[in-house]
């Protein structure tokens, strides 16, 4: 005999069994606490929309037990109460309800000032309705993506004879049941056809059908993500039909919270279904037209029905041997925890009726939170209950074969319950209608308002239960149309995982240069550069340095941003695109650029090299890379003119080779002449490598002679082994990221992102010999011109500090003790022999600073680069 | 405790005026606070303030109620540090509890970068008497061991972060409504379901508003719409350097307390905490277009929670419960705008972006001291709207959620 486990004992199952029904057969009763007076909360609904029947399932918290199918081995508790839910030390708030009205803790704990945060600690304790389970391994779930013609949610009868007819015309159809099919039914017609339509549609080609998958909600793109068992279901339909059917309506009167207190569909379901009884002596109140088939199928199960309230409508149709008071009203259910007794109100008067399970139908309504939040350009329509709660099986058929079509019924104006009057409206947070008027008493007076302060709404049933109660209260005030309008409909429509929620991301995304094995075997630790390892450093980074300054070293750098540009009009977008001039670089040179916004704040920095004919070819940062692809394309539409951009950042590898024998060790690799006469400084040429084609720049960025050798990424390796080889005997080493650092703050060189702040102007930055004023045009001209005259109050300095000990990068720069600026840039220069950094400084009466403290350390703002101020070395 | 037992109105509901001396259009926070201080602090109590829809509806209410001061530059640290001040002692002052909790809040680095920026925002808020200090990932871990110190098995590695232990989080609804309560006692006007549908103005002066219940005459008139700031520009035919971009944000069902501090990534964009009622508050970056449609879209949701799974692994079984988005008046600095306008008697307080709710105090009192004074406090001068025109943008790298 299979079992699950609850709470330390076996509960045996039968077939077709939900956690719920198989509990409730095992005699339990209490099946949750409810969030603000721990009341005891028994089974209410069975359909999932409100939150008694939330246990811990497998360590999972806030399982509705309801509709989650029992599975041998299931672990079983229930979530709140202590010392447990069945007897409950916290219900003690119930009696205290008097001291916890609705907002209570708005009103108090506000003295002595160090109250709130012992009560806050308090309350936190009491609140929450599971633990967060923690042991429970994340399953990493992957999307699966659909593009039909229809998707329809919803498996009821409306939902399956929509997806039939398309299917049947042809068209290709998804269909999302978040249940099993006709699971949540009693049983009878409407079962029968749910279970032939469903054969049928399944044999339909075209047809997919997806079983305990919910849609969450139904977005832009259009984009509709299905939570199936297996995958995030994620449809993209050309047209949807919701028909995720109706919720019977929340009854509220005095006593509606108490155990044994059940919705008509939820108790016909539990006896239908199930074969389970909801008690011995039922009294039955219905008002809708299938309350006759409930009667029916509760008596058939075992329950021996002590009275039906009826309205006269139905009552003829009784049938016989139930005593049947015609036009009878509910008034109260009587009992402490579990209902004992039943008040019905008629013409012949009061009376109070023993019973131990009271079932009630008020009414239905739509669970159209899906209609409820259009998307611009998505055909939307609804099929069968939700749009007209109460269909029979032929009425929900022609419905659907309608919608799917679509041609949607037409909807009425949802039509509202009486205001209520006493009860609980709010299942969740315990809200009754007291509370609601006290609440309106104090001011708080429209339906949006009332939610947020009262909380109404906002718990686990999402308003499934009490919204239209919460609309019908503010209506009857009578107040501007607006106060009693429905509250917004949020996404996600059916709690969802964030795991689920996540599927499909999440995944590591690490882009390497096609020298990472190469750095890896070379002992290199790796650091993150947005999505690109590169090597930190090889181990010795002062012997790395040293071999840049004062012997021949290689670099990968690969990830520097990268793009051919050429066409027609290639010339005119970069003279307007730059500050600096473009049309006088002829072919082979090379020119330092800043990129500028429309605020004239730099953006990026770069190399432009002319190609002659050919076009250009621009180098900016690697952190700027992936931004400014968009940028140059952007600017290009803006102006609408004839250029093409090729983004070479992955395809071209690229390896520096920088120090003073730089030279030396590349003669022993080409035959192309690299002296200084005929390749000086800021040029770019086309030489062949170790027998690889390369586009040679030399640039300056760490101040001795270096050369950029740019290359197709598939041969990179060979050239950094070629290189290596070669260097040997030059005593070559490789560098990383913390000994270039150190090289290019000798040098003063900026580095965009960690030394720039969105409002630096080259002026800020001592960058203007790249802005030509003199240009009629570039981005950035107009707003330059426009601040020339307004003078700066901040200003990028450099620092040589006393001493060996540079302050950390981000130190607050300090003037006589108080704050004057801070330090983007520092390190220990072993060159220099004592700290450098780079930063900013405001004014002060008037004055930049010439001397600034950064953590004790004193040092001088000097002008020009720490190193090399004339740049000797680097032309050599 | 005896505030329980005694009957309380709150909100009350005016007879509109044909004329006010001031006019503030917009029933959130910031409008509310600032007629708030006009009749508490300056006198001033022939004030309406007009709200279109519930007071709340926008941004005030749609936020992750979190209250700090650890901001990057002098201006801001000094002007949100007074704003955390005053929020400290808001409950006492209006005699509504916020809810303000001190939970502490980590900011934390992924990458060099961010190691560098956060040890700056330590040094510079330690220099503005701002307690924020700098942690290595084994400080981290001790203030927060539920974080996955590898983020997310080395995606997102946690390397250190800015503490800033007495960052709060509060219950923001009640600071619209402790506001418009304190308020209406000291006779201000609020009305609801009154939309502002032009300004009026005479020999280039603001002399009050048409509103969708007719005229309003003001003596001053001031804007605290939020998101939607830009129609209310063009209505007084003004240009603010404004634009609004949607921000998105999820609560997961409540659970028992399992997580006590505020954790902020600027890497990964993203802010999590858990509220007094045991929700799981998940904020992210706003969407990278303009836009006033209200609508959560997926992409954020899924990516949002992809991003708080690799920081804290235990959310991973925690179920989305509901989710929204606000409409945030950008600026180009990530800094607010306050003050006077190019149309006189017309003033605005914009530009709140992702940082508005934690600047309600301090920016009412502000504005409040202008409203009634016409001089500008030294507090906001710095935020002027014109400040982008010669070159005095408070670039703000701190804010949360930008960039």
């Amino acid at each position: 005999m299979s079992s699950i486990e609850f709470e330390g004992r076996a509960v045996e199952l039968k077939p077709g069994d939900s956690v719920a029904s198989a509990l409730f057969r095992a005699g339990v009763r209490i099946f949750s606490r409810s969030f603000k007076f721990h009341r005891p909360r028994g089974l209410y609904c069975l359909t999932g929309d409100c939150p008694n029947c939330l246990v811990t399932v497998d360590g999972e918290p806030a399982m509705r037990a309801c509709c989650t199918p029992a599975q041998p081995g299931q672990r079983v508790r229930r979530d709140m109460g202590w010392p447990s839910a069945s007897f409950d030390v916290f219900s003690v708030f119930w009696l205290l309800r008097w001291l916890l009205p609705v907002g209570f803790y708005y009103k108090t704990f506000l003295h002595p000032r160090s109250l709130w945060p012992v009560m806050d600690k308090l309350i936190r304790r009491v609140a929450g309705l599971g633990e967060v389970p923690r042991d429970l391994p994340h399953v990493h779930r992957e999307t699966w993506h659909h593009h039909p013609d229809l998707l329809v949610i919803g498996g009821g009868v409306a939902g399956l004879s929509a997806a039939l007819a398309a299917a049947k015309a042809g068209q290709s159809v998804v269909l999302a049941e978040e249940h099993g099919f006709g699971e949540k039914l009693a049983g009878g017609e409407t079962k029968n056809r749910v279970q032939s339509l469903l054969a049928e549609l399944r044999a339909q080609p075209k047809a997919t059908v997806l079983e305990r998958a919910a849609a969450v909600g139904i977005f832009e793109g259009p984009l509709v993500p299905i939570d199936g068992p297996d995958f995030l279901h994620y449809a993209h339909p050309a047209r949807v039909v919701v028909a995720t059917g109706a919720v019977e309506r929340h009854a509220v009167f005095p006593g509606n919270d108490l155990i044994g207190v059940w919705l008509g569909r939820g108790a016909a379901r539990l006896a239908g279904a199930h074969g389970i009884a909801p008690g011995a002596r039922v009294v039955f109140a219905g008002d809708t037209a299938e309350s006759l088939e409930h009667l029916t199928v509760l008596r058939a199960n075992g329950a021996q029905v002590v009275l039906a309230a009826l309205p006269a409508s139905l009552a003829s149709r009784a049938p016989t041997g139930v005593r049947v008071v015609v036009g009878g009203k509910l008034v109260a259910a009587r009992g402490r925890s579990r209902v004992r007794a039943a008040v019905v109100e008629s013409p012949a008067g009061r009376e109070a009726i023993s019973c131990d399970a009271l079932v009630v139908s008020v009414g239905l309504d739509p669970r159209d939170g899906l209609l409820r939040q259009p998307v611009p350009g998505l055909a939307v329509v609804g099929a069968g209950e939700v749009v007209r709660p109460g269909m029979t099986v032929a009425e929900a058929e022609d419905s659907g074969r309608r919608a799917a079509v679509g041609r949607a019924d037409v909807t009425g104006d949802r039509d509202l319950p009486g205001a209520p009057q006493a009860g609980f409206v709010c299942l969740c947070e315990d809200i009754s209608a007291g509370d609601l008027e006290q609440a309106w008493a104090e001011g708080y007076r429209s339906t949006e308002i009332l939610k947020r302060y009262s909380t109404v709404t906002m718990g686990p049933c999402q308003g499934a239960m009490c919204h239209a109660h919460l609309r019908a209260f503010a209506k009857a005030k009578g107040g501007p149309t607006w106060t009693s309008g429905p509250t917004t409909a949020r996404p996600p429509i059916r709690p969802i995982r964030l795991e689920d929620a996540a599927a499909g991301l999440g995944h590591l995304i690490d882009m390497r240069t096609a020298l990472h094995e190469r750095h890896l075997a070379a002992g290199a630790a790796m650091e993150l550069a947005g999505p690109w390892s590169r090597p930190q450093t090889y181990g010795d980074t002062l012997a790395e340095y040293w071999a840049v300054r004062r012997g021949v070293s290689i670099m990968d750098v690969s990830t520097l941003g990268k793009f051919l540009l050429a066409g027609r009009d290639a010339t005119e977008f970069l003279e307007r695109l730059y500050p600096c001039h473009v049309r006088d670089l002829t072919e082979g040179r090379l020119r330092y650029a800043i990129a500028l916004n429309e605020g004239g704040y730099v953006l990026d920095d770069g190399l432009i090299g002319s190609l002659g004919t050919a076009g250009y070819y621009l180098t900016f940062t690697s952190s700027g890379a992936e931004g400014i692809e968009s940028w140059l394309r952007d600017w290009i539409e803006t102006w609408k003119l004839r250029v093409h951009v090729v983004n070479q950042t992955v395809p071209q590898g690229a390896i520096n080779v920088a120090g003073p024998r730089a030279r030396d060790l590349l003669q022993r690799l080409t035959r192309d002449a690299i002296d200084n006469q005929t390749f000086p400084y800021s040029r770019h040429k086309e030489i062949t490598v170790a027998g690889i084609t390369c586009r040679a720049l030399r640039v300056g960025f760490v101040g001795e002679l270096s050369i950029e050798l740019h290359h197709s990424r598939s041969d990179s390796v060979k050239l950094w082994d070629a290189l290596l080889e070669a260097g040997r005997e030059l005593d070559i080493k490789p560098h990383g990221m913390d000994a270039l650092r150190m090289l290019r703050l000798e040098k003063g060189h900026i580095l965009i992102g960690q030394d720039t702040d969105f409002d630096s102007t080259p002026a800020k930055l001592g960058l203007e010999f790249a802005v030509k004023m003199d240009k009629p045009y570039f981005i950035g001209k107009p707003a330059l011109q426009r601040i020339a005259s307004t003078g700066m109050e901040q200003k990028f300095v450099a620092v040589a500090f006393e001493g060996p000990k540079a302050p950390f990068e981000g130190a607050a720069l300090m003037l006589d003790g108080s704050h004057i600026g801070n330090l983007t840039s520092a390190r220990f220069s072993p060159v220099l022999g004592h700290g450098i950094g780079l930063g900013w400084v405001r004014r002060r009466n008037g004055q930049f600073p010439t001397a600034v403290e950064a953590v004790g350390v004193p040092g001088k703002i000097i002008h020009g680069p720490f190193y090399d101020p004339k740049g000797d070395k680097l032309r050599a | 405790m005896i505030g329980l037992l005694r009957k309380q109105v709150h909100l009350r509901t005016n007879d509109l005026k044909p004329h006010y001396d001031v006019v503030i259009i917009g029933g959130g926070g910031h409008g509310l606070a600032a007629a708030y201080y006009l009749a508490r602090v300056h006198g001033v109590r022939d004030v309406a303030v007009l709200e279109r829809s519930y007071i709340g509806a926008g941004g005030t209410g749609r936020n992750t109620t979190i209250v700090r001061s650890n901001y990057k530059t002098p201006e801001t640290i000094a002007f949100y540090k007074k704003s955390h001040q005053m929020f400290l002692e808001l409950g006492q002052e209006l005699d509504y509890n916020m809810l303000v909790t001190p939970r502490g809040l980590l900011w934390l680095a992924h990458s060099d970068n961010q190691l560098r920026l956060q040890r700056e925002r330590a040094a510079l808020n330690q220099a503005f008497d701002v307690e924020t200090v700098f942690l290595d990932a084994a400080g981290v871990r001790e203030v927060c061991p539920q974080l996955d110190m590898t983020g997310g098995g080395g995606k997102h590695p946690i390397l250190g972060a800015a503490w800033h232990p007495k960052g709060c989080i509060t219950r923001h609804d009640a600071v619209v409504w402790g506001y418009a309560a304190a308020s209406q006692r000291l006779g201000v006007h609020v009305h609801q379901g009154i939309e502002v549908t032009g300004i009026s103005t005479e020999g280039g002066r603001c002399v009050g508003v048409t509103t969708t219940a007719g005229p309003i005459a003001a003596g001053v008139v001031m804007s605290a719409v939020g998101g939607y700031v830009s129609n209310v520009a063009r209505m007084a035919k003004i240009r603010l350097p404004i634009i609004t971009h949607p921000l998105q944000a999820y609560v997961t069902e409540s659970y028992k307390p399992a997580f006590d501090r505020v954790v902020a990534s600027a890497d990964l964009h993203i802010y999590i905490s858990q509220s007094a009622r045991g929700e799981f508050l998940i904020g992210a970056e706003i969407d990278p277009y303009t836009s006033y449609a209200n609508a959560s879209t997926w992409p954020f949701i899924a990516s949002a929670s992809a991003r708080a799974i690799d920081l804290l692994p235990f959310l991973a079984k925690l179920r989305i419960l509901r989710a929204w988005t606000g409409a945030c008046d950008m600026s180009p600095d990530y800094s607010p705008v306050m003050g006077t306008t190019e149309l006189k008697n017309f003033y605005v307080s914009t530009g709140w972006g992702t940082w508005g709710f934690k600047a309600i105090p301090a920016s009412g009192l502000s504005m409040a001291e202008l409203l009634a004074t016409g001089k500008v406090p030294a507090l906001i001068a710095p935020f002027r709207a014109d400040r982008f025109r010669d070159d005095r943008a408070i670039s703000e790298r701190a804010s949360a959620g930008t960039h």
